[in-house]
């Protein structure tokens, strides 16, 4: 009995033994994540893929959207309370500069992922009028990606091939003229083999009046004006798609990927809290109720984000640039609200208010911040709630390329289209066509929006706005464009810093 | 596991049953034998004499097992169970020697004496101790590495969670920082300093045999904090003794995982012997050692006037007076803390099984409110022989069960509860008449009220680990024995959170519940063949075997938001209406190992060890799977030496040095392989799917190697009344786990990368000294100090870089640069503070910025201008001298210990004071702010009160809130009485102690002990949301039955 139990347990512990021990030495990773060597293959590998490219423009909470609002505040015409926002108006970023390493990392990241659908799609089992729409698609993007970077940098490093290992990386060596010549190049297949419009479940993709439009615009930075105007014509007069009568439809979330609008970033947090519009939060003024400034009915109370005393408001000037009546100043600014530090009450913009924000038990009734509010949504029951898209696109852009064309020598009505946004804006039309006065009109319509130091770049009035808004006096050649990262710098040898920086 | 135990349990007490070798039959039986042979052996002897007694310990304890011989004979026997011998002798004159290992020999004359009853006293010269080594033990005179060891009296002198916080402070080279003093809160230990960047920097814990890297996180189920200690699922009282192997010489045999040290647990084993039953039991009180003194209502609403003034705006506090001094919210969110400490031991056996069955309870009531940590284990250790003793067979199995509750600290970002405790306006109420908690905006922005921030969250880990090792050896000759063990590692770890409308997070997300789990499955096999073999003046001791391991961790994690209901208890996941996207993850290693050891001792004089490891490891690139390796030890027993002979105070003298190569693998897995990561886009506000690569596969990547040189000497002088031991060491980590920087324009941000070196250099002093040692009085003294310096060498292509932190207050983490010490802070040097328009005019000043009563920083590259190319090295976390002094006075039954221990030469960044104390702020602030500059005051230490001051590019990444760390703590005072033994109660002490009595520092924060980075290399010495520690009063009994 007791040698049966020996025998047997003997037998039971060497077999427990024998089975931890493993028959074959094999050392090869069981990873959690998918292969790229095994993806790329069916339609639905390539239409994730290609959803895939769409993601950098708004991966982090300092997306895309928000870096080009803080770099408008190295010319002045906004400000914050939040550190980015502070120390671009003193003009103190530099190369090492956190806001810039993320922007051009997020605008590449982007790149990347579209030279790997453009390199894998030939060689999908997909479909061929989806391998070429999905071709089409990625090409937009890259040249989207490629023109948010050339207005920043201009002489950029150009890659047009997927990054799959590590050592060798791209020159800057011409970079400015590559990237243009890519840009143009990409968007003229766009052009062609994007459909007019999309709708169903692929609206929110680009369609060919995104792309004509987006090639006018990398035709003025070529400096190419007449094809700029017939790109920017053709758009306008046969794309079908009007200016919306009504300002604010470009940030209604109702209207969505509609009409004027071309091509948006999609955000909507209750369906997907990945994809929400963190620059809500931004521009909230704390003590905000949540309520419709336009009603002034009380608010929710919690819809508000308040970080800080707001973190990117514009600067006083700014404002002062649009005359009485604009019907654009209650879209593009919340100039008054109940205010949570004061009970309740209303509190109103005013120019010559004492204080940035009515403080908590204050007996002012006033405030200086110029607040922007269109992408800010009202009651939607916490911060995080929001459904704004980021617009990128629309067929303003495409009437005021056109007067910008042709201000500059292009020939056309281009008096007729500067007018266009200024009838729909409520103001007077202009007797005449100066370059001026398209550069003040962009900066009317766009306010808010993050493009402000791009255009003032394009129009060689960077100095020129610094002093107007800040008083500090520098030099344009620098200061026209950001210094590219230093941690490309370090990193990659082949790459050059930019004049000055 | 737990089956084959029950097996095995069964087995023996089927043993017990039936067998006719019942313990007690067989003892009785050799017994009786021993009398017949003694019998004989004495046959013919004319005048013979019956000697019988008893055998104790100084304790009192009954000792089994004593060797009792007639000096010049080879009659002898030894003592049995209860300690009780019988012996016949020649004469009167005949002398008996009693020896017992561990113990002094006693030599005696029998004289007319019939009964002799020895108290044998422990071997004041514990050099034949024996050290547990990685695969094995030595004698500690043979020891050819740098080992620490510290034993279960110094791991149970004062109540501990964890075995790393027992360790801290007990052994040269090794620091143990507490990162959060909350209960069950993470503890971080550096073995001869962080020697890696990135790679995971805490050493290897051998728990029985079973390696387990203890990674807080990989173990955590997630939480809005940081992940509490795993090793606190491990009952520190069941411990016998931890040594901490620090050089090559020990940490080579663990391979690709040695290079951070190797901590060796063991634990208790039963003896031969009466079931001994032990229990000890404390109960302590523990209380904040420190408040931070913060503005009362009056002086927070001066502040604020301040703040309003300085931006034009009208006074929002017409009469601060009429304030009065508020709420304090500290004292509202603390409570008086506590400890209940239980342990319960049971040990035995006869000479072919023994047992120890021990139970734990303890329970940790924190000083913050809401906040416990609650731990039950029980431990079965069992060691049977059998087929001739040929055969063993011995388990060792633990399961234990943890709850903690905590609250939202030491996580460095906004809304933890320190952060809002501090900062919350004192002007208060609590709750509202009605009895409701009052909600005031922190910062003017989120309605919070700390109270309710503490009492109303609910956040409750609840874990269960089962950690066991099951050995079968064989003696197949009398020279060589094959070992093979399968270990096995069990944790589950679960976590339920939620968030009432009472709480910020619950308002803002309308309550939220969240659910996380960890499962971990670790299973080690090991088969070893030892040999051991003395061939005239050589002797061999040689090693080799075969190791397998594997890991395999799963977890996940739902949140949900949009609850109808408050009520925790009736609110389901499926109840939320907004639920939110789960996460889940799982990572897998496994781990082949060859090993071999060699120890040659020859003519007891020269030791020679040699060592080598091969591992192949799954998480490194396809071309570098597999690595050796090697280390050599060489040891000098001077004291042997005839020329040392005549030297009669120097008792031992051993000179020693080592010289390997160990290596580092604690990367997260897959990290060789190009990646595809998901997310999700929308169209026409549906979600779609979205995959792009976010990793550039690296197929050379390999592990970092870590070549270790070590010198040492061991002295013992005055009859070893005196022992000391130095160690010089030089660590050399080179191919360092570094996420180099890629250029973006690649689309990659970085790659993990072999890159770089670095240097830990440093010298250690150990010493145990008896400075008295009388019949009723000894006095016994140990210190141990090490000093550190620790550099980046080389980074190759990677330029220095700061090491991201999870903070928002603007500054950066860790600068990492070549030349400087790993950890180290760069920014602006603080200079004083502007006193006029004029001198910011002609020195280099913040263009645009700076105003008088703001401050001021040196122009480090003398440009004229201060900007970011200003920044410097503003120093570094890094302890240079670490000190431990243990002493013990025994009076009669009294004892008293005093265990004091320090650290000297670091820096700590007080973050919490670079928002509350920064003058600009809309939230409380410490009072030291009342000596802000102003016209007035222009000798001011602080700048102005501002509230458009600039703070966060400059004033926060400036050294005013870099702060000497330097501290001196009494960790324990106790004092006990051992009462004199009565029947039934082998021992029994009470005893009274306080820990953490006092701190000498000149830091201002809570403690100086602190560091928000976790277990990372990086980011250490950050006060940020820190819980703050306790002082503990404990009043304890031990008794022994």
């Amino acid at each position: 009995m007791k040698n049966a139990a020996r025998v047997f347990l003997s037998a039971a512990l060497t077999g427990s033994l024998l089975l931890a021990t493993p028959s074959c030495k094999n050392l090869t990773e069981q990873p959690d994540f998918a292969s790229p060597v095994s993806f790329y293959k069916t339609d639905q590998d390539m239409l994730a893929a290609a959803n895939g490219v769409y993601r950098p423009f708004n991966q982090q909470w300092f997306n895309t959207y928000y870096n080009r609002c803080v770099f408008d505040c190295a010319l002045g015409t906004s400000t914050g309370y939040e550190k980015g926002p502070q120390y671009y108006k003193q003009g103190a970023y530099v190369a090492s500069d956190e806001y810039i390493q993320a922007y051009w990392g997020d605008n590449y990241d982007g790149i990347n992922r579209a030279n790997v659908v453009i390199d894998a799609t030939p060689n999908s089992s997909a479909k061929a009028d989806l391998k070429k729409r999905i071709n089409a698609e990625a090409r937009f993007l890259r040249a989207m990606y490629y023109y948010q970077l050339y207005v920043f940098f201009e002489n950029i490093p150009v890659v047009d091939k997927p990054t799959r290992e590590l050592g060798s990386f791209a020159s800057n060596e011409g970079g400015k003229q590559k990237a243009l010549d890519l840009m143009i190049a990409d968007l003229k297949v766009a052009e062609t083999d994007l459909p007019a419009a999309f709708t169903g479940d692929d609206l929110g993709r680009p369609n060919r009046w995104a792309a004509k439009t987006l090639l006018a615009k990398v035709l003025l930075e070529a400096a190419q004006w007449q094809p700029a105007a017939e790109k920017a014509q053709e758009v306008i007069s046969q794309s079908g798609r009007a200016l919306f009568p009504n300002f604010n439809d470009l940030f209604d979330p109702a209207m969505k990927n509609m009409g004027e609008r071309l091509f948006e970033v999609q955000n909507n947090f209750v369906k997907s809290p990945a994809n929400f519009n963190n620059m809500h939060a931004h521009f909230t003024p704390t003590d905000w109720d949540g309520g419709d400034p336009n009603t002034l009915a009380p608010g929710d109370g919690v819809t508000a984000a308040g970080w800080g005393d707001a973190w990117i408001v514009g600067d006083v000037a700014y404002r002062a640039m649009f005359q009485t009546g604009d019907r654009r100043i209650p879209v593009t600014f919340m100039e008054q609200y109940r205010s949570k530090n004061v009970g309740g009450e209303v509190v109103r913009f005013s120019p010559t208010a004492n204080s940035p924000f009515v403080a908590p038990n204050s007996a002012e009734r006033t405030f200086k911040n110029v607040i922007f509010q269109k992408v800010i949504e009202y009651n939607i029951g916490g911060w995080q709630n929001t459904r704004k898209n980021y617009l990128l696109l629309r067929v303003a852009d495409a009437y005021l390329a056109h007067a910008e064309a042709v201000s500059n020598g292009a020939s056309g009505n281009g008096l007729a289209s500067l007018n266009a946004i200024r009838q729909r804006a409520g103001i007077p039309a202009m007797g005449a066509l100066t370059k001026d006065a398209v550069f003040d009109e962009y900066m009317r319509e766009y306010a808010g929006e993050g493009w402000t130091f791009s255009t003032a770049r394009r129009f060689g009035r960077t100095a020129d706005v610094i002093r107007r808004f800040t008083g500090r006096t520098v030099d344009n050649a620098k200061f026209r464009v950001l210094p590219i990262p230093l941690v490309e710098i370090n990193a990659n040898a082949n790459v050059k810093q930019n004049q000055g920086w | 596991m737990l089956l084959t135990l029950l097996l095995v349990v069964s087995w023996q007490t089927d043993l017990y049953a039936n067998s006719p070798e019942n313990p007690e039959d067989g003892l009785k039986a050799k017994h009786a034998f021993a009398k017949r042979t003694n019998f004989f052996a004495g046959k013919g002897s004319f005048r013979e004499i019956v000697v019988s007694g008893k055998i104790t310990d100084q304790a009192g304890a009954s000792l089994p097992g004593v060797n009792i011989l007639v000096k010049g004979t080879s009659t002898g026997t030894t003592s049995d169970v209860s300690g009780k011998y019988t012996l016949r002798v020649a004469n009167e004159s005949s002398v008996l020697v009693f020896s017992f290992v561990g113990y002094t020999s006693q030599e005696l004359v029998v004289g007319s004496r019939s009964t002799i009853d020895v108290v044998m006293a422990e071997d004041a010269r514990a050099l034949e101790e024996v050290v547990v080594i990685g695969y094995g033990t030595v004698n500690k005179s043979d020891l050819t590495g740098s080992v620490s060891s510290i034993g279960s009296k110094e791991i149970r002198a004062f109540p501990v969670q964890s075995v790393d916080q027992a360790l801290s402070s007990r052994a040269a080279g090794v620091v143990v920082t507490q990162a959060s003093g909350a209960p069950g809160g993470a503890v971080t230990v550096r073995v001869r300093g962080a020697n890696s960047i990135q790679a995971g920097s805490e050493p290897l814990y051998v728990i029985d045999g079973v390696p387990v890297y203890s990674d807080n996180d990989a173990s955590s189920s997630g939480g809005n904090r940081v992940s509490s200690n795993a090793l606190a699922s491990i009952n520190p009282s069941d411990i016998e003794s931890v040594e901490v192997l620090k050089d090559a010489s020990g940490t080579s045999i663990y391979g690709s995982r040695g290079s951070n040290g190797v901590v060796l647990i063991t634990t208790r084993r039963g003896k031969a012997g009466n079931t001994k039953i032990d229990y000890e039991g404390s109960h302590s009180l523990q209380m904040p050692a420190k408040l931070m003194d913060m503005l009362n209502a009056t002086e927070y609403a001066q502040y604020q006037n301040l703040r309003a003034i300085s931006r034009g705006q009208s006074v929002p506090f017409a009469n601060p007076a009429q304030l009065g001094e508020g709420v304090n919210w500290q004292e509202e969110t603390m409570r008086t803390g506590s400890i209940a400490n239980h342990q319960l031991s049971f040990t035995g056996g006869n000479e072919r099984t023994t047992f120890a069955v021990m139970g734990g309870y303890f329970k940790n009531n924190g000083i913050i409110k809401n906040t416990d940590f609650e731990r039950y284990s029980l431990r079965v250790n069992l060691d049977s022989r059998f087929l001739n003793d040929k055969l063993r067979l011995g388990v060792s199995s633990m399961i234990s069960r943890t709850g903690t509750n905590a609250v939202p600290t030491d996580r460095g970002g906004p809304g933890g509860a320190i952060i809002t405790i501090l900062g919350q306006s004192p002007i208060g109420p609590v709750f509202n008449p009605d009895g409701s908690y009052t909600f005031e905006p922190y910062d003017g922005r989120f309605l919070t009220n700390p109270l309710a921030e503490v009492q109303e969250v609910i956040d409750r880990d609840q874990g269960t680990r089962m950690l066991g090792n099951l050995y079968l050896q064989y003696q197949i000759t009398k020279d060589l024995s094959f070992k093979t063990s399968l270990g096995l590692d069990l944790v589950s770890n679960n976590r339920v959170t939620y968030y009432s409308d009472l709480t910020r997070l619950g308002r803002e997300r309308t309550r939220s519940y969240e659910l996380g789990t960890r499962d971990i499955t670790n299973i080690l096999n090991e088969n070893i063949l030892n040999y051991s073999k003395a061939f005239g003046v050589h002797q061999f001791n040689v090693l080799a075997g075969y190791t397998y391991q594997t890991d395999n961790n799963r977890f996940a994690a739902v949140q949900s938001n949009g609850f109808s209901f408050n009520d925790f208890s009736i609110n389901n996941i499926q109840n939320g209406v907004l639920p939110q996207i789960p996460v889940s993850g799982k990572r897998q290693w496994v781990l082949h190992s060859y090993l071999a050891r060699v120890n040659y001792n020859l003519m007891n004089k020269y030791l020679f060890t040699f060592t080598v490891r091969r591992d192949g490891s799954s998480r490194f690139g396809e071309t570098n799977k597999w690595a050796a390796f090697p280390a050599v030890a060489f040891a000098w027993k001077l004291s042997e030496e005839g020329f040392m002979k005549n030297i009669t105070q120097i008792t031992d003298a051993k000179f020693r040095v080592s010289y390997g190569v160990t290596g580092n693998s604690e990367i997260q897995v897959g990290q060789s392989l190009a990646s595809l990561g998901t997310s999700q886009y929308l169209l026409n506000d549906n979600v779609v799917p979205t995959v792009a690569q976010n990793r550039v596969a690296n197929p050379n990547l390999r592990w970092e190697s870590t070549a270790m040189f070590n010198a040492g000497l061991d002295f013992g002088i005055l009859d070893d009344k005196v022992t000391f031991t130095m160690d010089y060491f030089i660590n050399q980590t080179r191919n360092l786990l570094l996420n180099v920087a890629l250029p973006p324009s690649s689309g990659f941000g970085t790659a993990l990368q072999n890159a770089g070196t670095l240097q830990n250099r440093g010298f250690e002093f150990a010493t145990n000294v008896i400075a008295m040692d009388k019949k009723d009085f000894r006095w016994d003294i140990s210190a141990n100090m090490s000093l550190l310096s620790n550099k980046v060498t080389d980074l190759a292509s990677t330029p220095s870089f700061y090491s991201f932190v999870g903070s928002h207050l603007g500054p950066e983490g860790s600068y990492v640069s070549v030349g400087q010490p790993l950890g180290g802070w760069f920014g602006y040097d603080y200079i004083g503070l502007w006193q006029n328009a004029d001198e910011i005019a002609r020195n280099p000043s913040i263009a645009g910025i700076d105003k008088p009563g703001y401050p001021r920083y040196r122009d480090v590259n003398g440009d004229g201008t201060i900007d970011i190319s200003d920044r410097t090295y503003l120093g570094d976390p890094n302890p240079r001298v670490v000190l431990g002094l243990n002493t013990t006075l025994r009076y009669k039954g009294f004892d008293v210990n005093i265990f004091v221990r320090g650290a000297y030469g670091q820096k700590i960044r007080n973050l919490q004071a670079s928002e509350h104390a920064d003058g600009v702020g809309n939230y409380n602030q410490y009072r030291a702010v009342l000596d802000a500059w102003s016209p007035q005051n222009t000798g001011a230490t602080r700048p102005i009160i501002d509230a458009t001051r600039e703070f966060p590019s400059f004033f926060r990444r400036s050294n005013f809130f870099i702060e000497n760390g330097s501290f001196t703590r009494l960790q324990n005072l106790s004092i006990g009485y051992t009462l004199p033994s009565v029947k039934h109660i082998r021992s029994a002490r009470v005893y009274v102690s306080g820990q953490n009595l006092f701190v000498i520092t000149k830091y201002t924060g809570f403690d100086p002990e602190v560091s928000n980075g976790g277990q990372s290399p990086l980011n250490r010495g950050d006060d940020y949301d820190a819980y703050p520690r306790p002082r503990t009063f404990t009043f304890g009994v031990q008794l022994g039955f």
